[in-house]
């Protein structure tokens, strides 16, 4: 649960920055189109909101949060690290984790 | 206007980063350190490793090993009860002023484990240094200070959405050090807000006292009492004939708190004003439980319920409770963990940012200055507090476990280690040739941690703590081991910019090319 919470951190992070002209240039040969750019940024952020309904279905109204927040500082920081030191892997990398949570979700749930 | 403002909040900010900084890394290592209090303390009495606890635990025998060991007039008796995170039955009695008597027994044998300074010696060193009232006021600046940095820091950070996302490590020098800074800083920001200002709060009755002190007359003990719902009673000074038999009461106690007993309390033990109290634990909300109920140590009758907690004190309690993170389960404190190293990155490279800053001027200009003083604290602290710790959780293996004032010993370790890693970063030589030599030292003393612990324990060592799915105790050895690793690259990656040609360098590292490639090989041979 934990895991799947903090990979959605990271995938919601890497859209926002994905998001902005600067980071996409940093990963991406082809042009940064705004219009596109738009739409990352949106679906990061709905990410975050789905993220936080997560952690409150999970740990309630009083723990939730708490560590919904926790949990979105070290995915900020692990998704930098990882476009800086594994640029070309680290999109893979993001998904390869949610996935990797959502396949792992019904061992830890039954 | 703006100018001169925006330049008054960076003059601030590096000042008041600079003078409290090393405390503040002191403060924070130990606090980070301490989210797994309990679990190291476990780490640190391999004499309960590999048992399991009696789950009946005779309360009255217990008081009578503190009433053997009770030096007169004592002010309580405290019994903690074995739990999952600390399986040790803690006793100790408490006295108005000194320090307590403290029994650990091993409920398995009934026998009491040799005493180390634990966990709870970085808990305590990171709220008051050891050093009581003037500690716990110096920890409270220093905690003041760092809102201020904090604040400041993001008046003076004027690309804070736009390098939201920036890390510049190649860039090297006073670049690097500042993205790091920067990073660590902002993204960790609600957690070094949070952390700073509840940690501030929890002695906010100590801090500011004035409004208590007109309010009750200067009777602080009124205030708590009142405020927390507790009980207490003025001492008689008539001799209590006997403790009424503690183990009658727990079941009462646990129908009426309607949660398990964690610990319980007996206030003026040699006195008929005595009382005994019971609790729980705070595992089950983030803010603190401090639900008691009260019996009367004469006939055992109940004398009060506590739980009519004012809004005022909830919050209070929350606001501690969130710091103290005894709730949420080891998930939580992992989080919090690594938070609280970010934290460690965030102060240390920014103190460095300083150094890197001023590194050319002070090459051009060759005087003296305060600059050598800057880099030698960073280091000493820095680069020797987790050396200091890692040789003290090695000492805690080599000590002989049946070597009187054992815990003392512990801690003459820690600061032996912490002041000779500060006069070795002293002198002008080591200063010069940088940081890849601490932190190799570092990783050294780390990777020992494990393979002592291998060599000198047989039921305590990473492989019979992972066969017996006992995580908590694998979890300081693995934990050692990627710090290990951590620092081993730090050491490798500040090696390697070290030979790079003084031209592609930026920033500092005037390190003597030679000497950094005798360092480079030493670190292969480990």
């Amino acid at each position: 649960m934990l895991w799947l919470g903090f990979s959605l951190g990271v995938a919601a992070w890497c859209l926002l920055s994905l998001g902005l002209e600067k980071h996409h240039q940093q990963l991406f040969a082809h042009a940064f189109d705004p219009r596109r750019g738009r739409w990352l940024r949106a679906l990061g952020w709905g990410l975050l909101v789905l993220d936080f309904a997560l952690f409150v279905a999970g740990w309630g109204w009083s723990q939730g949060p708490v560590f919904w927040c926790a949990a979105l500082m070290l995915s900020a920081l692990a998704w930098t690290l990882l476009m800086t030191l594994a640029p070309r892997a680290s999109t893979r990398i993001a998904i390869a984790s949610v996935l990797s949570a959502l396949v792992l979700m019904p061992v830890w749930m039954g | 206007m703006k100018n001169t403002f925006s330049q008054a909040m960076a003059w601030l900010h590096t000042w008041a980063g600079l003078v409290i900084g090393w405390l503040l890394f002191v403060i924070f290592v130990g606090g980070t350190i301490a989210c797994f209090d309990k679990e190291l303390t476990h780490w640190m009495q391999p004499a309960l490793h590999g048992k399991t606890p009696v789950a009946n635990i005779d309360l009255s025998r217990t008081i009578e090993g503190l009433q053997r060991i009770a030096k007169p007039h004592p002010h309580a008796y405290y019994v903690t009860l074995p739990s999952e995170r600390s399986p040790a039955l803690q006793s100790a009695v408490y006295y108005d002023a000194g320090p307590h008597d403290a029994i650990n027994i091993d409920t398995s044998t009934g026998q009491a484990i040799p005493e180390t300074a634990g966990g709870e010696f970085f808990f305590t060193l990171h709220y008051n240094l050891h050093s009581e009232t003037w500690g716990m006021y110096i920890v409270g600046i220093a905690g003041m200070f760092m809102l201020i940095a904090i604040l400041t820091g993001i008046v003076i950070h004027k690309r804070i959405f736009k390098d939201f996302f920036t890390f510049r490590p190649a860039s090297g020098g006073q670049r690097a050090w500042l993205d790091g800074h920067n990073l660590t800083g902002v993204l960790g920001l609600p957690f070094h807000l949070m952390i700073a200002y509840t940690g501030v709060a929890i002695f906010v009755a100590n801090y500011m006292p004035a409004g208590l002190l007109a309010a009750y007359d200067g009777d602080v003990e009124k205030f708590y009492v009142e405020a927390s719902d507790s009980y207490e009673r003025p001492e008689t000074h008539q001799p209590l004939k006997s403790i009424y038999p503690i183990d009658k009461l727990i079941a009462d106690a646990r129908e009426r708190l309607g949660q398990p007993i964690s610990w319980v309390s007996v206030h003026h033990p040699d006195d008929t004003s005595a009382t005994i109290s019971f609790g729980g634990d705070h595992s089950r909300a983030v803010a603190w439980n401090f639900d008691q109920v009260f019996y009367d140590a004469n006939d055992g009758k109940l004398l009060h319920e506590s739980g009519a907690f004012k809004s005022g004190y909830k919050t209070y309690t929350f606001l501690g409770g969130l710091h103290m993170a005894q709730w949420g389960g080891s998930a939580l404190r992992w989080l919090y963990f690594v938070l609280g190293l970010a934290g460690c990155v965030m102060i240390a490279s920014g103190m460095q940012v300083w150094v890197a800053k001023r590194a050319k001027k002070v090459a051009e200009a060759g005087a003296w200055s305060g600059y050598g003083l800057v880099q030698a604290l960073n280091l000493g602290v820095v680069g020797g507090m987790p050396l200091a710790s890692a040789a003290m959780l090695i000492a805690n293996r080599l000590i002989p476990a049946t070597m009187a004032e054992r815990a003392s010993w512990e801690i003459g370790v820690f600061c032996a280690v912490w002041i000779l890693a500060s006069l070795y970063a002293a002198i002008p030589a080591v200063r010069s040739r940088g940081w890849g030599h601490f932190f190799a030292i570092n990783a050294v003393a780390c990777g020992l941690i494990p393979l002592v612990n291998l060599a000198t324990s047989p039921q305590s060592h990473v492989f019979a703590t992972i066969a017996r799915g006992d995580w908590a105790l694998a979890g300081v050895d693995l934990t050692a081991l990627a710090l290990c690793a951590g620092f081993a690259w730090f050491a490798q990656h500040s090696f390697a910019k070290a030979r790079q040609p003084a031209s592609v360098r930026t920033g500092r590292g005037r390190a003597a090319r030679g000497d950094a490639v005798v360092d480079d090989t030493a670190l292969a041979d480990h």
